[in-house]
This record gives structure tokens, C-alpha cells and sequence, in this order.
């Protein structure tokens, strides 16, 4: 069980992951963060159901939830900076991506996309050899169901892969599932992201070894269920198709 | 050759300079479509970050028009295969699907539409 602790001033919430696949939970140290937070006021903290491994600072790159990397900051990996602030809305680490970082931000004037939309995306700080994608995120407010969500498929030079998702989810989403086979495969909690610049609430799991589709749904305080449903074959599409690179 | 001519030859020589520069500076941040029944449905971008401006790591799918249809991005990367990128989560509504790729090989990319067909690859 991984386990995000935030420190009291800052308001109080848990972090975990069920693992419903029946792969072994991992230990995970208790973390605090926001140690260097900023004064803004912040609606809360975030989300993650990862193993935690080393310290909050090596998994964020020296960010910690709650921090916000000023514009140009090289942090890694260097060419991923932008002219803009992010804001740190979760770190943590997996088995085989390593560490990594989810953050909030303003989306810089593109060819694809206008200048200011609110963006999230979630980068590998030490993305293992081999794997074609560095991280992954989207820009834009969901649609009218609230809900969205992008992934990033990982592998190693031995062929080890893994599926991270993550996300945006309604206000009043206290969960997010991944439901397969009637079954709930995954879960993650969510938590409140900053309100400046994501509306909403974010989400991050990683998929079990071994599943292969399903849909997301999320999950109020009640136990009532999303009537809308996500599809997940397009993130395990990706998987299998970084999972046959060289 | 005359002055007039030198000075012609100079003037032309500098615009094929500049021009030239121009078309290497937009092989970033340039996208390519996909049309269907006479309506770009979708775009794939690719555009850089960071320290490393000179070649693009980001590509971006982006729906076009709200039919209910599906875009996502392709991108091709030397060494490696076409991989396709997340459906644009919040369909064509502002903004799109973001992928990052760090290893430097981002040679093209292209879009498709769900049950209408993908552009060409786009190579930078």
C-alpha cells in the first residue's frame, strides 16, 4: 500500500492503491511533502497509488507536491522545461518507469493549441533505456462528464513493460476504477488538484500485470458509481505497441 | 557583371538564405490533417521544449470537429516503429493529447480519425 501523507497545515489526506489483480502490494514509506510549499493557497494535495522508493525529493527531481517550478527550471529531463510555472501535483515512483512527476500548468502558444489552456502531464525523471516515451499528458478542460485521462507505457532493455494512467476527475469523484471481468482491477483515490489551473480532481494508477482492457469509472463518497464509463483499450494499445519496439 | 546585378545577386542569394532557414525553422511546430467528406477532423503537431529547440520531442493529437469521432496522434520513431498517442481526451473542445518523446529519433507523425482513416506521416 502506498501511502502520501501531507503535513496537517496543509490539510490531511491519504494516498493508496488497491491492487485488486492479486499482484503482491508493495511496501511504501510514509511520505511528507509539501515541505517547500508555497504560500498560494492551494486547494489540496494529490494523488498516487505508486511505490514510493527513496525520498520524496529523488522522485520529484528536488520537487516535492505542492512546489511549483518556476518557468526555465532545468530540471529533468532538461528539454521538457517550459517558459511557463507548473505546479507539482503528485510524485512517485514504479518498479520499471522509476520516478516520476505530475504536474499542472498553462499550455504555451503551439501549433496544435492556444496559449493558456489548463494542462496536466506526468514525465519520467529517469526514463529507462529503451523506452520511446519520456511522458505524457493533455491540455484542455475535460468534457461535459468531467472526466480524462492519458497514459504513459513504459519498458526496459529486458522487455519489462508497465501502464501508468492518470487524470482528471469529477469534483465529486472520490475513486477512480478500472473495471474488468465485473471486477474492479485497480483503484486509485483521488484528490483535489490546483484549483488555479486544473479544475476538478486528479488521478494516477498503475495498470496490473496482466490486464488488458476494461474501462475506467469513478467513484463519489457514497459508492455511487459514474454512469459514464471510459474505454482503456487505447492506453493498452499503446502498451502493446512500446512493448514491440526494439 | 554590373553593380545592378551584384547587388540582384546578393539581394536573391539572401532571400534563398532566409527562405531557407524559414522552411528548417518550420519543420517544428507544423501539423498535418486529416480530412473526411471535405472537414479537417484532426491534427498531429509536433513541437519542441526546452534547451532542445533544434528537434521536436512533443507530438500533439487534437480533434478538429465535434462528430463524435475519435482523433489520435501517430509518431514515428527512427530505430523504434510508429507509436500511437493517447484519443484526445476532451474531443474538439481547446486543446489536445500531449506525448513527449526524449530520445531525439521523433521523425514524423500523423493523424487519425476513428473509422475515417489517418493522414500521411508528416517527416520534420
Amino acid at each position: 500500500m502506498t501511502e502520501i501523507r501531507r503535513s496537517a497545515s496543509k490539510g490531511v489526506g491519504e494516498t493508496e492503491t488497491d491492487q485488486a489483480s492479486g499482484s503482491e502490494r508493495l511496501p511504501a514509506p510514509t511520505r511528507r511533502f509539501g515541505a517547500r510549499h508555497s504560500r498560494r493557497t492551494v486547494a489540496a494535495a494529490v494523488v498516487a497509488g505508486f511505490v514510493a522508493v527513496g525520498t520524496a525529493a529523488t522522485a520529484g527531481g528536488g520537487f516535492s507536491p505542492g512546489d511549483v517550478i518556476p518557468a526555465g527550471e532545468p530540471s529533468p529531463p532538461p528539454e521538457s522545461r517550459l517558459s511557463v510555472d507548473e505546479k507539482v501535483l503528485a510524485t512517485g515512483t514504479t518498479p520499471i518507469a522509476g520516478p516520476w512527476r505530475l504536474t499542472a500548468y498553462e499550455s504555451e502558444e503551439s501549433a496544435g493549441q492556444p496559449a493558456g489552456l489548463p494542462c496536466i502531464r506526468l514525465l519520467l525523471q529517469a526514463p529507462p533505456a529503451g523506452t520511446p516515451l519520456a511522458g505524457s499528458g493533455f491540455c484542455g478542460k475535460p468534457d461535459e462528464g468531467g472526466f480524462s485521462a492519458a497514459s504513459v507505457p513504459v519498458r526496459d532493455k529486458s522487455g519489462a513493460s508497465e501502464l501508468i494512467v492518470f487524470g482528471i476527475a469529477p469534483d465529486q469523484a472520490s475513486s477512480v476504477h478500472l473495471r474488468s471481468d465485473g471486477g474492479s482491477r485497480a483503484s486509485a483515490r483521488t484528490r483535489e488538484a490546483a484549483a488555479d489551473k486544473v479544475t476538478g480532481k486528479v488521478w494516477v494508477m498503475t495498470m496490473p500485470s496482466g490486464v488488458r482492457d476494461g474501462e475506467f469509472e469513478w467513484v463519489d463518497s457514497s459508492g455511487q458509481a459514474s454512469a459514464t464509463k471510459q474505454d482503456a483499450s487505447g492506453f493498452f494499445d499503446r502498451l502493446e505497441a512500446v512493448e514491440g519496439t526494439k | 557583371m554590373s553593380r545592378v546585378h551584384v547587388l540582384l545577386l546578393g539581394v536573391a542569394l539572401a532571400l534563398v538564405g532566409a527562405l531557407g532557414w524559414s522552411s528548417s525553422a518550420a519543420a517544428d511546430n507544423s501539423c498535418v490533417g486529416h480530412t473526411y467528406f471535405g472537414i479537417e477532423r484532426g491534427v498531429a503537431c509536433n513541437r519542441s521544449t526546452g534547451a532542445s529547440a533544434h528537434f521536436s520531442q512533443w507530438v500533439d493529437g487534437c480533434d478538429r470537429y465535434s462528430d463524435g469521432l475519435r482523433v489520435r496522434a501517430w509518431a514515428r520513431i527512427d530505430g523504434v516503429g510508429d507509436i500511437p498517442g493517447d484519443w484526445d481526451t476532451n474531443g474538439s473542445n481547446p486543446g489536445c493529447a500531449n506525448d513527449f518523446y526524449s530520445s531525439g529519433n521523433l521523425r514524423a507523425q500523423k493523424i487519425c480519425v476513428e473509422a475515417a482513416g489517418c493522414s500521411a506521416f508528416r517527416f520534420h
